[in-house]
C-alpha cells in the first residue's frame, strides 16, 4: 500500500473494493461453462485485478486480496474443494509473478503468462494429492499451454485499464 | 511485449513438451505391472503383466472364472456369474494415461472374485 499509506482508511477501502471486484468476476466466471473437453481451463479474469494491485500497490497488498478473495470465494460459493484449488493456486502463482516482477524484470504479459502457467500446476498438484496418483500429471502440458493464452489475455485486459486510468505498467 | 516476456513464454513452452515427453515415455515401459487377484477377498494370485497367461479359477461350489492376460493387458474373459459385469469392464490397461483409482479394479460380485492392477 505504497501509495496510499498515508491515509490507511483509504487504502483499507480501496483494498476492499478491489478484493470485491476480484471476487464478484470470479463468481462471474465460475457461472461459465467449461471449454468443452478440456476441464481446468479457464479464462481466469478475477486475475486482472490482482495484476493491477501487483503493479500499483506491490506483492503484500496483492497477497492480501488474493487471500481474502478466495476465502471468500470458498465460504459464498467455491466451496471447500473449490477453496483448496484456489488457495493454492493463488500462492503459486503470485511467487512467481512477484519473482518475475522483481528479479526478472518481465512486463505484464511475461508476468501474467507465468503466473497462470503457475497456477494451473499449483492446481494440478492439489488434484494429484486429491486422486492419490500422479496420473493426472499427464495434464500439465495442457494446463501449461493454455496458461500462456489465459495469461496473455488477462495481462492485456489488465494493461488496457492501466494505461485508461494513466498509470503505465 | 519484451524480449523477457517471450523467454517466459519459451520456458513454459520448454516445460510442457518437457513433461509431455516424460509422461508418453513413461507409460510405455514401466517394468513391474502385474495384477492382484482376489477369491473372497484373499489374495489367491499375482498375474505378471509381461507373458500372456490363462487363469481358470474354479470353485468347488461350480463357480468359474477365467482371466486371460495378453499384451501387457488384463480382463475377465468368461464368469459363470448371472450378471457378466466382470466381463462387460473389458480389458484393464496399465498403458491407458488417464487410468483413476477406480479404473484399476474388475470385481465379480457374484463369484466373489476381483482384479487389481498395480503399479502405473
Amino acid at each position: 500500500m505504497r501509495k496510499s499509506s498515508k491515509v490507511p482508511t483509504a487504502g483499507i477501502a480501496r483494498m476492499g473494493m478491489l478484493t470485491a471486484l476480484a471476487l464478484a468476476l470470479g463468481y462471474v466466471e465460475a457461472q461459465l461453462p467449461f471449454l468443452p473437453g478440456l476441464p481446468g481451463v479457464k479464462l481466469g479474469i478475477a486475475n486482472t485485478v490482482l495484476l493491477y494491485v501487483l503493479m500499483l500497490d506491490g506483492g503484500k497488498a496483492a497477497f492480501g486480496v488474493m487471500l481474502t478473495r478466495v476465502t471468500l470465494a470458498g465460504l459464498l460459493y467455491a466451496g471447500f474443494n473449490g477453496f483448496c484449488y484456489s488457495l493454492v493456486g493463488g500462492l503459486f502463482s503470485l511467487c512467481v509473478m512477484i519473482f518475475l516482477r522483481r528479479v526478472g524484470r518481465v512486463s505484464l504479459v511475461g508476468m501474467s503468462c507465468g503466473g497462470a502457467a503457475a497456477h494451473n500446476l499449483g492446481q494440478l498438484c492439489v488434484a494429484c494429492i486429491w486422486i492419490g496418483h500422479r496420473a493426472a500429471l499427464a495434464y500439465a502440458p495442457i494446463l501449461l499451454l493454455s496458461g500462456i493464452f489465459t495469461g496473455a489475455l488477462t495481462a492485456i485486459c489488465a494493461g488496457m485499464i492501466l494505461r485508461a486510468l494513466g498509470k503505465k505498467g | 511485449m519484451k524480449k523477457r516476456d517471450i523467454a517466459v513464454i519459451g520456458v513454459i513452452i520448454l516445460l510442457a513438451s518437457l513433461l509431455l515427453a516424460l509422461t508418453r515415455t513413461a507409460s510405455i515401459d514401466s517394468p513391474d505391472q502385474y495384477a492382484r487377484v482376489y477369491l473372497d477377498g484373499v489374495l489367491y494370485a499375482e498375474l505378471s503383466l509381461a507373458s500372456d497367461e490363462l487363469l481358470t479359477l474354479e470353485q468347488d461350489d461350480g463357480k468359474v472364472n477365467e482371466i486371460e492376460v495378453s499384451e501387457g493387458r488384463i480382463r475377465m474373459r468368461s464368469a459363470n456369474c448371472p450378471d457378466h459385469t466382470c466381463v462387460a469392464c473389458g480389458w484393464l490397461d496399465p498403458a491407458d494415461r488417464y487410468l483413476l483409482p477406480d479404473d484399476r479394479w474388475i470385481v465379480c460380485l457374484p463369484n466373489r472374485v476381483s482384479i487389481e492392477l498395480i503399479g502405473d
